[in-house]
């Protein structure tokens, strides 16, 4: 018996991997295991919605 | 005997004129700009920045853009496949833009008040391609079916992140954050079920947000609006103050501070702080500035990420104030007279109240 294998949506699966870190390093940041000022934060901030519109443009070349 | 003979020549059939028509595949709202591309077979990123730009310059763009997407064909559609209905709407349309062309005097003026509407239509297409994976239906019905989806989503995003600052800066940021996390679980998990890209952007609504929240160091606690304070005597004065959202002006002009230093803490979530003080106080200061400045009396400064410290000794036995500022997003000043200015005097770093800080030693 053949086992049929799910592939998964690439666009969702990266963003959602994204939105989890991101959303970590905030949770930590507000429970004062990190301090993160602007300087660093911004650069995450756009690292993380960058990947995610690459993501996109990627998944819908694909 | 008839030498003649009769060939039968099979001509290719005439291409006709040519035809202008709307993209199906070449297209980002109704494919009119793919079709003028292909029409005058030069790069339809040329056509679509023409058309923003004579969008912006007395907003014809929009007007035309409108115009062919209800009366152009969609390639391969046959004219008569075009509903009456549709041609109906077009006339229209156009009719009450040349009467409100005509009414508001000139099409420049048009032009600028139809921008915000340009505007929000690409964007609301945008959000809606962005969240579906999809580019809209051919029939303007469908874009425009698509356009108040996406109009729709992106109300839904801006109420999503106003709440999520109010929520952060009053103390929420970690459920917001836990939010986030839980958003982020779920496109993993829907990942394997076909996925759920719209979930994305109310994601990114709260997180972002809360991003510039937590970089800032914006807190709103300590209530909302004008606040004016004004000790009457030295007991009455607290050593902290602080104002979440708004403009706080603390006057202590009344007070007779005995020699010493008295320690002043400050905290301005988003907005504005105003401290006056009588002349015979040396006022030292430290502030730490999420995104703003700091004036006090001839000094100044500001920027993101910000840390302002003027350390100042008094003269003789003049009383110290010892201004310990914490600023989200805003502006901390301390003067000696109220002169009606509100905010940062940017224009001008050199540019100040004009004030001294004289009971201080001229050496920081």
């Amino acid at each position: 018996m053949r086992r049929r294998t799910v592939r998964p949506d690439p666009f969702s699966l990266t963003a959602g991997l994204v939105l989890v870190a991101f959303g970590t390093v905030l949770l930590l940041d507000r429970l004062g295991e990190l301090d993160l000022r602007f300087h660093v934060m911004a650069p995450i901030a756009f690292a993380a919605v960058g990947a995610i519109l690459l993501a996109s443009g990627l998944s819908r070349r694909g | 005997m008839d030498t003649t003979s009769e060939t039968n020549v099979m001509l290719p059939p005439s291409p006709g004129p040519k035809r202008f028509e709307r993209s199906s595949t070449d297209r980002v709202i109704g494919g009119v700009c793919g079709g003028l591309g292909r029409y005058f077979n030069i790069d339809s990123t040329l056509v679509r920045i023409a058309f923003v730009a004579l969008a912006l310059a007395g907003g014809a763009g929009f007007v035309v853009y409108v115009a062919a997407l209800l009366l152009v064909p969609v390639d391969g559609e046959a004219p008569a496949e075009r509903s009456t209905r549709d041609r109906t709407i077009a006339a229209g349309l156009i009719v009450a833009l040349a009467v409100a062309g005509i009414a508001l005097g000139s099409f420049g003026f048009v032009g600028f008040a139809l921008l915000p509407f340009w505007l929000v239509l690409v964007v609301a297409v945008s959000i809606w391609t962005f969240a579906s994976g999809r580019r809209p239906g051919e029939s303007p019905r469908a874009v425009m079916i698509r356009v108040l989806q996406g109009f729709g989503l992106m109300i839904a995003c801006v109420a999503l992140a106003v709440a999520s600052f109010f929520a952060s800066g009053l103390g929420g940021g970690v459920v917001v954050a836990g939010l986030v996390i839980a958003a982020g679980a779920g496109l993993v998990a829907a990942a394997f079920v076909g996925g759920a890209r719209w979930l994305v952007l109310p994601a990114l609504a709260i997180a972002v947000p809360l991003a510039f929240v937590s970089a800032a160091g914006i807190d709103l606690d300590g209530g909302f609006g004008q606040r004016n304070e004004r000790p009457g005597t030295v007991a009455e004065l607290r050593d902290s103050y602080r104002i979440g959202m708004g403009e706080i002006v603390l006057d202590l002009r009344d007070l007779k501070l005995p020699a010493g230093d008295h320690p002043l803490s400050v905290n301005v979530g988003a907005g504005h702080a105003l401290v006056l003080v009588p002349e015979n106080v040396c006022v030292a200061s430290k502030a730490s500035v999420g995104m703003g400045g700091v004036e006090v009396f001839d000094r100044n400064g500001g920027g993101i990420d910000w840390n302002w410290n003027d350390n100042r000794r008094p003269t003789g036995r003049a009383p110290r104030l010892v201004v310990d500022g914490r600023i989200g997003m805003g502006l901390l000043e301390v003067r000696h007279r109220e002169d009606g200015h509100r905010g940062p005097r940017w224009e001008d770093r050199n540019r100040n109240s004009g004030e001294r800080n004289s009971a201080c030693a001229t050496s920081a």
